[in-house]
């Protein structure tokens, strides 16, 4: 009798499934699992053992993996499996040709939705950007990375907490819900339609309650879309912050591409990717402050007030 | 060829006029009465069956007061006794499915608890319709009761026709939620923690049509409901499940393995039935020579004129979309040729707008139309109110569908009468020599098999991406262990501790489509004008034989050429052309016997049952001219093999037997084919399946070669490249069988129970082929043969009854019999 694996393989060559090639056939030792040909492989005696070393492998070069990712980036382990990676720009500082800092009331105006923009303390503001294991949505989609930033006294604080275990999950949500019910807004960009929503379902399947209720919650998306866009080609962040910040990024690691790696670093323990994606997810935070500075700066006032008129 | 009957037209105008308008309404049974009198050499059955009278039961003790209200509101103040068995049931909390004919009052069945459930707060319902349009309906219904008692019960639909902001008022607000099973797969159970308050408080789980999911569609459906329950136990439910079929062998066992879970059954209709009548009608013989019978067409519609003509509303249902608009033209052509009155007939059909469709049924049940051309899309549930006289143009293929469309006819009080109009396909023919096969057999068994291992491995995926699987869990009954492990090892699943998560970046649910078991669908693009416009679709396994380049592809009876056929990207591209001919992919098998599960003597021979793995390969096609069927050139195609491991039934007979029965392994192998058409029509008719779902094969079963007809008719044994095959060698073997298999990769389930069904097959495979009045072979009877040459010993069909006598029990005691 064939093995599952063989079996399903094969119905699914005939039945016209186009599979991607299983990840990670690379590391040598998967191809283990899956014998050639099931009826030239007898039930082997070694198989277990050679599972066992696999298993020994794997659980190796994600300790390796994990050290080089602490050395990295700084992380600091602050629940099982739950790392924090925290750093300050000190007010005032550049981010693209705009600078954050100098003039900024302590008091700004958030554009809520059309035609509301209260103004409210810039140390109460949360704002907010997740990375996740995949970006289509739904239960199966899971939140690895909480990205936060605040204004605190003279610095923007960016905390990011990287959960590299599911159990860590638990830490992660933990830490959102108090800092979501310290502050007074959440800002993000398409936090209403992605982070959020995802936030919610990863509270639903732990049974937790979500603590976002009817705070309020400036998703720069929709204002960008309102207030800023001149000829643009899309309202994406990237372009925002080029066209708006006059920010581009180096060496940035696409959104696109986050699933992926965090995958290599989740079953390989393949940490190199992991800096980057802390990276990206610090921009995105720099970004979203800088763009609440920029609607709030002299220069910006005509099209933000224009706008909302 | 309207007049082909010779005479018919006058009789049936004579029928029609000499009543039709008249102010007496004149019924069912008078035009019965005359087409018996005027056709009896048509008329090939009738049956009766006699009224029923209503069993009614009173409300139940526990009806909240308001939904009783509503109930007499609505004329309602008795039920029927099936409505309060069912009630009795879901009280006792079992699941519970009601088998009952159209038009009894089913919906009350489900409506009754789960609105008695909402108005006391204990909780909501889910129900699941195969369509969306049965969905609309079914609100619609609800919110009729919920007007006439004020009950203020909100029912909503929530399929991919819901605007986005109103989807959250319908997961919030919802009291019963009325979807469909692939709504319910993509949509619901993907993201059921948006759905928590509405998981949470689910009682009652509500699927009708249950009869519809069977095969791919209903295994798919089983899983779905593993998934649901598993959803459901996660926020703390466990619904109970209320399930209506139409009549179909066994009802109870489809729910059981639909839910896993055992399931009373409610079957005794007490409503009320008026009288039916049912003819099967065969069409006049215009050339006796050539066996040629009139079209059923032609009948149908006369038949159906002559129903109107009495003032009688009636529906004929036709096998295809464009029998549909025919029949509708011709119609048209007699009651609509009078631009100011209103239309008389309509036409109806899957595809409309929602619009369209909603005036049509409503112009039905308010009686405005005389007369309704369908498809099967009226087959099921929708409400156009009871009418008279049914017409079925042509047998729809199993008899659970025959019983379901007759029901469309059916009066309380007046008698029903249904007219099976048999057109020349071999079924219809076979039901026209031996119309108890219709009448006296009980209808189909509708099998799953939920635990197919592609299907079940596309649900675990949707499952696993619902919620983490913990380690031991089952799936339905099933372990899932090592299927757990196979997809930690495609980095789909990550092993933590005793749980298995998701990692993917996807959405597996987007992957599955419940009614086809693979993805891959190819579509056909037109490129005539530089643009790209999608003009159909084609199934992966048709797709070889039919979407090959240089194939003419028909569209509606337009040609299309394809120009190229991007297999990996499922795309075929067609360029409009103008074409006397037409293409028939040349096809080469090759079935090799894996593992004979089960076998058993028959006649000088056996039948097996087992494993077997199929090549397919399309080598080339012939070009064929219209109207001549000269054969006009030949193509090369190159495209993959289609290859599968399935389930089959074979049937062999013995070197010795053939060695003494035949003159030549030739002569043998034109009966195998004969008897291989012949015995898979009847295995299609005595399962559930449908012809395409079991494919069929004549060879050695070890794959060296199959037998196929070359463009003269002539019979000969290739192997899979093309190159003959020399069977007569007599140093070789010579051991040809009969392979019909399930034609789905991994099978179906089609296979054990028509192993079980073997005998029965081959029965009624030989008496087919023996009562064939026909002199040497035709398609309703050993499929399209050529006329034999002079000359020849015997005639295909007389080999092919060799075969099926040779296999026959009779056969074992006695040395066969040397036809000629």
């Amino acid at each position: 009798m064939a093995s599952l694996g063989e079996r399903l393989a094969r119905l699914a060559r005939q039945a016209g499934v186009r599979t991607a090639p299983p990840v990670g056939l690379e590391d040598a030792e998967v191809g283990v699992a899956m014998p050639e040909s099931a009826s030239d492989v007898p039930a082997s005696p070694t198989l277990a053992e050679r599972l066992d070393r696999m298993t020994r492998a794997r659980e190796s070069s994600r300790r390796k993996g994990l050290a080089e990712m602490v050395e990295a980036t700084g992380a600091v382990l602050v629940a099982d499996g739950l790392y924090v990676v925290e750093s300050r720009e000190p007010l005032p500082f550049r981010h693209g040709r705009v600078t954050i800092g100098p003039g900024l009331a302590s008091r700004v105006s958030v554009p809520l939705r059309r035609g509301v923009s209260p103004l409210l303390s810039l140390d109460s503001l949360l704002f907010l950007d997740t990375e996740t294991s995949g970006l289509a949505g739904g239960t199966g989609t899971f939140v690895f990375l909480l990205g936060l930033a605040r204004y605190e006294g003279a610095a923007l604080v960016v905390r990011q907490y990287f959960a590299t275990q599911f159990a860590a999950e638990q830490g992660l949500l933990d830490a959102l819900q108090s800092a979501v019910s310290a502050c007074d807004c959440m800002v993000s960009f398409n936090g209403k339609s992605f982070d959020v929503p995802l936030l919610k379902t990863r509270y639903g399947l732990r049974g937790l309650a979500e603590p976002f209720g009817d705070k309020p919650h400036c998703d720069l998306l929709h204002a960008a879309r309102r207030l800023l866009v001149d000829g643009w080609p899309d309202c994406r962040l990237r372009t925002t912050e080029s066209r708006a910040l006059g920010f581009d990024r180096v060496d940035d690691l696409p959104g696109s591409e986050v699933p992926a790696a965090w995958q290599r670093w989740l079953t390989h323990g393949d940490a190199r990717a992991v800096p980057r994606i802390l990276l990206h997810n610090r921009e995105d935070l720099v970004s979203l402050a800088a763009i609440v500075g920029l609607l709030n700066s002299c220069e910006a006032r005509a099209p933000l007030f224009g706008g909302m008129a | 060829m309207e007049h082909s009957g010779g005479g018919g037209a006058d009789l049936f105008s004579d029928l029609g006029d000499a009543e039709g308008f008249s102010l007496r309404p004149s019924d069912a049974d008078a035009l019965a009465d005359a087409f018996l009198r005027r056709y009896a050499d048509r008329i090939v059955a009738e049956r009766i069956t006699p009224a029923r009278p209503a069993r009614h039961a009173e409300f139940p003790a526990g009806l909240d007061p308001c939904l009783a209200g509503a109930l007499r509101e609505r004329g309602i103040s008795r039920l029927y006794s099936h409505q309060a068995e069912c009630w009795d049931h879901v009280a006792a909390g079992r699941h519970v499915v009601v088998v009952t004919p159209t038009a009894s009052g089913k919906t009350l069945c489900y409506n009754l608890p789960v609105i008695q459930s909402v108005l006391a707060g204990q909780g909501k319902a889910l129900y699941l319709f195969p369509t969306k349009a049965l969905a609309q309906d079914q609100v619609a219904e609800i919110l009729e009761l919920n007007a006439a008692g004020q009950l203020g019960i909100r029912a909503m639909t929530f399929d991919g026709d819901t605007p986005g902001d109103a989807r959250r008022a319908v997961r919030t607000h919802g009291d019963i939620v009325v979807s469909n099973p692939d709504m319910l797969h993509q949509g619901i159970l993907p993201h059921h923690t948006k759905w928590a308050q509405f998981f949470e408080s689910l009682r009652y789980v509500v699927v009708d049509e249950l009869h519809t999911y069977r095969g791919v569609f209903g295994s798919h459906v089983a899983n779905v409901m593993r998934r649901l329950k598993r959803i459901a136990a996660f926020h703390g439910s466990h619904p109970q499940f209320i399930l209506c079929s139409a009549t179909i062998a066994n009802p109870r066992e489809l729910a059981e393995r639909i839910l896993g879970e055992t399931v009373a059954e409610v079957s005794e209709s007490g409503a009320p039935q008026g009288r039916r009548r049912l003819l099967v009608w065969n069409p006049p013989v215009v050339n006796a020579d050539l066996g040629l019978r009139a079209s059923a067409r032609s009948q149908s519609t006369r038949i159906a004129r002559a129903s109107v003509k009495r003032g009688l509303e009636t529906i004929v249902f036709a096998n295809s979309r464009l029998e549909v608009e025919v029949i509708t033209k011709y119609l048209k052509d007699t009651f609509d040729n009078d631009p100011r009155k209103p239309a008389r007939v309509a036409s109806y059909r899957g595809g409309y707008l929602p619009t369209e469709r909603r005036d049509k049924e409503r112009k039905l049940r308010a009686g405005r139309i005389d007369c309704v051309v369908s498809t099967s899309a009226l087959e099921l549930g929708v409400d156009i109110g009871t009418l008279d006289v049914c017409v079925l143009n042509g047998y729809p293929g199993t008899i659970a569908a025959t019983q379901q469309r007759i029901g469309r006819a059916g009066r309380r009080q007046r008698t029903a009468l249904g007219v099976l109009v048999c057109t020349s396909d071999l079924l219809d023919q076979y039901l026209a020599r031996h119309p108890e096969a219709l009448l006296d057999a009980s209808p189909e068994h509708a099998r799953i098999d939920p635990d197919q291992l592609l299907i079940l491995m596309d649900h675990i995926r949707c499952a696993a991406f619902e919620l983490p699987f913990e380690e031991g869990e089952t799936f339905g009954s099933v372990p899932i262990g090592e299927a757990l492990e196979y997809l930690g090892g495609q980095g789909v699943l990550h092993r933590e501790g005793p749980r298995w998560h998701w990692i993917a970046d996807s959405y597996p649910a987007n992957a599955v489509g419940l009614r086809s078991i693979a993805e891959g669908n190819f579509l056909v693009v037109d490129i005539t004008d530089g643009a790209k416009n999608i003009i159909a679709e084609v199934d992966y396994s048709a797709a070889a034989v039919t979407l090959y380049e240089g194939a003419i592809h028909l569209i509606q009876a337009s040609p299309w050429q394809v120009e190229k056929l991007d297999w990996v990207g499922r795309k075929a591209y067609v360029r409009k052309v103008t074409a006397d001919y037409y293409t028939d992919a040349i096809d080469y098998t090759k079935l090799k016997v894996l593992d004979e599960f089960e076998t058993s003597g028959s006649g000088q021979g056996h039948c097996g049952q087992g494993e077997v793995h199929v090549v397919r390969r399309v080598a080339g096609y012939k070009k064929i001219r219209y109207y001549t069927h000269e054969n006009v050139g030949y193509g090369n195609v190159n495209l993959p093999d289609l290859e599968m491991h399935t389930t089959a039934v074979w049937w062999t007979l013995t070197p010795e037997a053939i060695a003494t029965a035949f003159t030549s392994r030739f002569e043998a192998l034109d009966g195998f084919l004969g008897a291989a058409y012949a015995l898979h029509h009847m295995a299609a008719l005595l399962s559930l399946a449908e012809l395409r779902d079991i494919g069929r094969s004549v060879g050695d079963g070890e794959a060296q070669w199959s037998a196929t007809l070359d463009a003269n008719g002539r019979v000969s044994a290739r192997t899979l490249d093309g190159r003959p095959f020399e069977v007569d060698g007599a140093h070789q073997p010579f051991r040809p069988a009969v392979h019909l298999y399930d034609n789905y990769p991994g099978g179906i389930g089609i296979s054990a129970p028509l192993y079980e069904l073997r005998d029965q097959v081959h029965a009624r495979a030989h008496e087919l082929v023996s009562h064939c009045p026909c002199p040497s072979g035709c398609p309703a009877c050993i499929g399209p043969v050529l006329p034999p040459e002079p000359g020849v010993q015997r005639t295909a069909k007389a080999a092919a009854l060799a075969v099926l006598a040779l296999l026959g029990a009779d056969a074992q005691s006695q040395s066969a019999p040397r036809v000629h």
